[in-house]
């Protein structure tokens, strides 16, 4: 009787799996051929307003003196109104010369005014606050320190600010040096998948585009008024996504606001950072999740798709015990056609091997990205899979026991393999 | 062995799991075979009588021979199988063919006379190469083109064709001309009926008379009159006054003002030279008055919230705020009452009518279709999901931006001098007479410019979805 | 559509002559003097499979132990080093987790093993037929987005499935000769780790020399693809 129960429990749980897995590839199947067929919606580029927003950029800084000087030297030379821009660079306990060339820039262009940290808890969630405590601008635009920002990028992210719904913007990411090796190089195809088709459908279709904490902005009072942002979530970009739509505003995705950005070289560093994501966006999850289902402000629709946005990180975990289940499914002698078929699709379907975006999201992306022959390497994307099998589940327990037992994550930066 | 100690280690460690398979396999030698009487689930079954097609084949070979050397040929096919479809990938990886990162225009920002711009740049900074032949050579787009150096005057002459222009002095160009490459007028342009351009721009006034085609865009540097029926391509831009006569095709427009005038003896005069001081009194009559927008006297007691046609009861549910600025209206169609008078932004969920005399001192944001009587004011910027209808003698001061159409009423006025806004239309934008937009507008299905808009009729809104 | 159907249709005529040859290959091969195998068929869908009525090799005490001694080995060394996070070395850390779990059950419960090497291969034949019907239109729904004429995603649809089929064959052999000279402790590890991903492997690289080739051509043309934002 006792097996009869535990096999029918296995199987139950492999039949939500399957059910949660089909959900997503539908999900983004839909999302593949909105981009790839489907309308278009504007984003608020083509406005020509001379009457623009106030707009503070904040860099948050941590050890970069590789890569500091460029993003300040291309910030300081968009072309945004100079009268309507203030650059406010956080050092924040930085050990190497990033400070001596924040006081260099500062030097030189009027509008750019570093804050120095050195005391304190370390992190970007604290700087932020801090910041946006006596920043002057009425919007708020982040770039992280690897970040190349073009000329036109901060007029195309401040002015969709004019719709008075819009909470916050983002931006898409563009790594700079595919090239190195092939780690770059899938990330590269992943945030085509992500950026090309996945929040570009997101924006398209009226869902929820996600802020990405980079290469995006939002309202000075509006973060203020939800509390600043929460020093215990390491994506402090998430837990401002979230808090915003529960709060009735909305998170537009400006697909031309375009920023080079310095992808993780090694496997090591990618496997911290993919981690960390993983850990804040599921301890996200449990701060956001009911709030999302009740929040009256989102469409029925929008609650589903913020749903599965919130759960994403918690699928490797899901695939990982399932692996669990089908073992013991297997020894416990009860592995049939259905579950067997069922690992083919359950691949075939969330695919992709795992990361966030199907083979064919992936491909579409691509091609609309007028890429070609980098398409060849996604079935290199399988050896991905076991690497994010792990390292998100990993984050995924970690954010678990983080809620379980109140503790706070420690803030990790991300390392940088700019040549000097 | 490599010298990097990163390196020697994983090769220790491979070669540790290469010790480990290979005791596996020294022990499977240790292994027992299961048969008939050690297996408990072996059971030999009957041979099964096959009668496929592929059955006269098979009983043709000869079973009692050893086929074992078959493994020979599978076990490299199973491993060339397993990698080739890694195969395409790994190529790639060598031949590095695709491995730059997207292109991103560091240097791009938004300008809508960068047609004109980029065109002016390229040509004046290799007009100095000029030869004997009077032609230099530029790089356009993609291809390098020839421009031929001539008097404007003696364009009459011009066997044109596959050459850029590059015109001194003032052009006339007359009736029934086609360019297939781009012109630059140093002077003044006037271009006669029927004349088929791809591209223009002119340092001085241009002047485009009715039935002429653009096919990529026109610039001018000081201001452009356009007459009826004339299809300005893809973007026509200029700095000062842009004027549009009735049946005209544009996408993309740029001017100070633009300005749609209908009285088609004004445009055509303003075309003739002939009679320029006149022109100039009627021009100034249009433009530098303030039109006939009066801004009404507003019931400052009445709450417009409380008169929506949404029941009392449910006020409490659709009515919400995301700030303090800002009111959400939910459910239903929303009908905003006359001559209210709403001092915030707001966000309405659906489709909305303002009715007339109304002035909105904020933002509108609007999910369904959007329409406004005449004599609205709203001093703040418009967005629709859907169409905007926007009726005769309104007074928009900031953009209109629409994920459907846009319709704009006789004697609107969007903008103020001096500052740039924008219209912006996805589907279509239709202008009426005396419309005056300062700063930009821009449509990628098709813009024109009409006598009148009427309702947005089911059938418009269906060809908007 | 209209071509993933008709290929199943086409599937479903031929698949029990497919599982037959295959089968006869087999019973060519591991055949000997001694020992002749059968085959058998079992009900599928519309026909039979076809099934090589053999058996294979359970593996002694100490192979079982020296099996588990080294996944754990693996499991317990390779994690030290900072090359673990190399996707790679997870692969061989999850096979060796699986083959270390496959182990410890026969050298507890060896006597408790449910499957016999034919029952193994009634599932991995029906897998194998129900994922032939599937690659279609796993294929399809991956190419309709894509703007391309209908016959070339029909080709390399079709390309796909004859890969798939020849490669499912080839690989029947192989595991049964695993099964069969280095014992049923490596079934698990073969099942979970290799199968599915075999298949699916080749369906995302026939994607994505579509997708490739597809992005040549449409550069050559811009008119055809309208890039929006």
């Amino acid at each position: 009787m006792g097996m009869v129960i535990l096999v029918s429990i296995l199987r139950a749980y492999i039949l939500v799996m399957a059910a949660i897995l089909f959900t997503y590839t539908v999900r983004h199947f839909i999302f593949s051929i909105n981009r790839s067929v489907g309308e278009q919606k504007l984003y608020y580029q083509d406005i020509l307003d001379s009457d623009l927003p106030y707009v503070t950029v904040i860099v948050p800084m941590h050890n970069e003196e590789l890569v500091a000087e460029h993003s300040m030297e291309n910030i300081a030379n968009t072309n945004y109104p100079k009268d309507r821009l203030e650059i406010i660079p956080i050092e924040d306990h930085s050990e190497d010369a990033t400070l001596s060339i924040l006081e260099q820039y500062s030097e030189k262009y009027d509008n750019i005014h570093p804050y120095v940290r050195d005391t304190g808890a370390r992190g970007k969630p604290v700087g932020m606050n801090e910041v946006m405590e006596f920043a002057h601008g009425d919007i708020i635009i982040v770039f992280d320190a690897d970040y190349l920002p073009p000329k036109g990028i901060i007029r195309d992210i401040a002015i969709s600010f004019l719709d008075p719904e819009v909470g916050a913007v983002m931006g898409r990411v563009i790594p700079s040096n595919v090239s190195s090796n092939l780690l770059t190089k899938l990330l590269d195809i992943e945030r085509t998948g992500g950026y090309q088709i996945d929040q570009q459908a997101r924006y398209n279709l009226n869902l929820v585009p996600q802020y990405g904490g980079t290469v995006g902005g939002f309202r000075r009072q509006v973060a203020l008024d939800l509390g600043g942002f929460n020093p215990s979530i390491i994506t402090e970009d998430t837990e401002l996504t979230f808090k915003l739509y529960q709060q009735g505003w909305k998170v537009v995705y400006a697909n031309r606001a375009e920023c080079y950005e310095e992808a993780p070289e090694t496997w090591h560093v990618r496997s911290r950072q993919v981690t960390r994501w993983a850990r804040g966006h599921c301890q996200v999850f449990f701060k956001a999740f009911f709030g999302m289902i009740k929040s009256n402000y989102l469409k029925p629709i929008e609650k589903i798709d913020g749903i599965l946005l919130l759960s994403i990180y918690f699928i490797p975990l899901i695939m990982l015990v399932g692996l669990f289940v089908s073992l013991a499914l297997f020894f416990l002698g009860k592995m049939n056609l259905f579950t067997s078929v069922f690992i083919f699709i359950l691949v075939a379907s969330y695919s992709s091997f795992g990361n966030a975006a199907p083979f064919f999201q992936m491909g579409s992306g691509i091609l609309l990205d007028g890429g070609h022959m980098r398409a060849r390497l996604l079935p290199m994307l399988l050896f991905s899979f076991t690497f994010y099998l792990w390292f998100i589940s990993k984050g995924a327990f970690l954010a678990i026991i983080d809620t379980i037992f109140k503790r706070v994550p420690e803030w990790q930066k991300t390392q940088r393999f700019r040549k000097k | 062995m490599a010298k990097n100690p990163k390196i020697q280690k994983e090769i220790i460690i491979c070669l540790f799991l290469f010790f480990c398979l290979f005791s596996c396999f020294l022990l499977a030698q240790d292994t027992r075979t299961a048969d008939n009487e050690t297996n408990p689930l072996y059971e030999a079954q009957d041979e099964v009588l096959y009668k496929g097609p592929i059955h006269d084949f098979f009983a043709r070979i000869d079973e009692r021979k050893d086929y074992r050397y078959l493994l020979a040929f599978i076990f490299p096919l199973f491993l060339i199988m397993a990698v080739l479809p890694f195969l395409p990938a790994i190529l790639e990886l060598v031949r590095k063919k695709d491995d730059q990162p997207l292109y991103v225009n560091m240097d791009y920002s938004k300008d809508p006379r960068y047609f004109d711009h980029s065109f002016r740049d390229k040509l004046l900074a290799n007009v100095k190469n000029v030869d004997q032949d009077r032609a230099f050579r530029v790089t356009l787009s993609k291809n390098e083109e020839v421009v031929e150096v001539c008097n404007a005057a003696n364009v009459d002459d011009y066997k044109f064709g596959k050459n850029v222009l590059f015109l001194e002095g003032n052009a006339d160009i007359t009736t029934n001309m086609k360019f297939l490459k781009e012109v630059y007028v140093t002077g003044t342009t006037k271009l006669h009926e029927n004349t088929i351009l791809r591209g223009i721009l002119s340092e001085n006034d241009l002047k485009i008379a009715p039935h002429s085609t653009i096919v990529r865009w026109a610039g001018s540097e000081a201001n452009i009159f356009v007459g009826y029926d004339c299809n300005l391509g893809v973007r026509c831009s200029c700095e000062k006054e842009l004027w549009i006569d009735l049946d005209c095709q544009f996408k993309s427009l740029y001017g100070h003002p633009i300005f749609t005038h209908y009285d088609e003896n004004a445009v055509l005069m303003k075309i003739n030279e002939d009679q320029k001081d006149e022109i100039e009194s009627e021009k100034d009559s249009f433009i530098t008055k303030e039109t006939n927008l009066t801004r009404i006297e507003f019931d400052e007691s009445s709450d417009p919230l409380a008169r929506q046609n949404i029941g009392e009861e449910e006020k409490e549910d659709e009515l919400r705020t995301i700030s303090d600025s800002c009111i959400v209206v939910r459910k239903g169609e929303s009908t905003i009452p006359l001559n209210s008078k709403i001092d915030k932004d707001i966000i309405i969920k659906t489709d909305a009518f303002i009715n007339r005399g109304t002035l909105i001192h904020g933002t509108i944001k609007c999910y369904g279709t959007l329409e406004m009587d005449d004599n609205v004011t709203v001093e703040g910027n418009i967005f629709a999901e859907k169409s905007i209808k926007i009726g005769a003698n309104c007074r928009i001061w900031g953009d209109v931006f629409s994920q459907g159409s846009v319709y704009i009423g006789a004697n609107t006025e969007i903008g103020s001098a001096g500052k740039d806004k924008s219209v912006i239309g996805k589907h279509k934008i239709r202008l009426c007479r005396n419309v005056k937009i300062h700063g930009y507008l821009l449509t990628e299905g098709g813009g024109k410019t009409v006598m009148s808009i009427g309702s947005i009729g089911k059938k418009e809104e269906k060809e908007d979805e | 559509m209209i071509g993933a159907i008709l290929l199943d249709i086409i599937l479903l005529i031929i698949y029990p002559s497919i599982t037959y040859a295959i089968s006869y290959v087999g019973k060519l091969i591991f055949s000997n003097a001694y020992t002749q195998y059968n085959i058998i068929n079992r009900p599928f869908i519309l026909g039979d499979v076809f099934l090589l009525d053999i058996f294979g090799k359970y593996p002694s005490q100490v192979f079982s132990i020296y099996s588990a001694l080294v996944s754990l080995l693996v499991l317990m060394v390779v994690p030290l080093f900072r090359f673990f996070t190399k996707p790679i070395v997870l692969w061989v850390v999850i096979i060796s987790f699986i083959n270390f779990i496959s182990s410890m059950f026969f050298i507890f419960f060896a006597n408790h093993f449910p499957y016999s090497m034919l029952d193994y291969i009634d599932l991995y034949m029906k897998t194998l037929v129900s994922i032939w019907l599937l690659i279609p239109w796993v294929l399809l729904t991956a190419f309709l987005p894509l703007p391309a004429k209908f016959w070339n995603k029909l080709i390399f649809i079709l390309l796909a499935d004859l890969y798939g089929i020849i490669f499912g064959c080839i690989r029947y052999i192989v595991y049964i000769f695993i099964f069969r000279e280095f014992s049923y402790i490596f079934m698990a590890p073969v099942f979970f780790m290799l199968e599915p991903f075999f298949d699916f492997v080749f369906v995302v690289a026939f994607y994505s020399v579509f997708v490739s080739n597809l992005a040549l051509k449409l550069k050559k043309d811009d008119s055809k693809w309208g890039w929006l934002y």
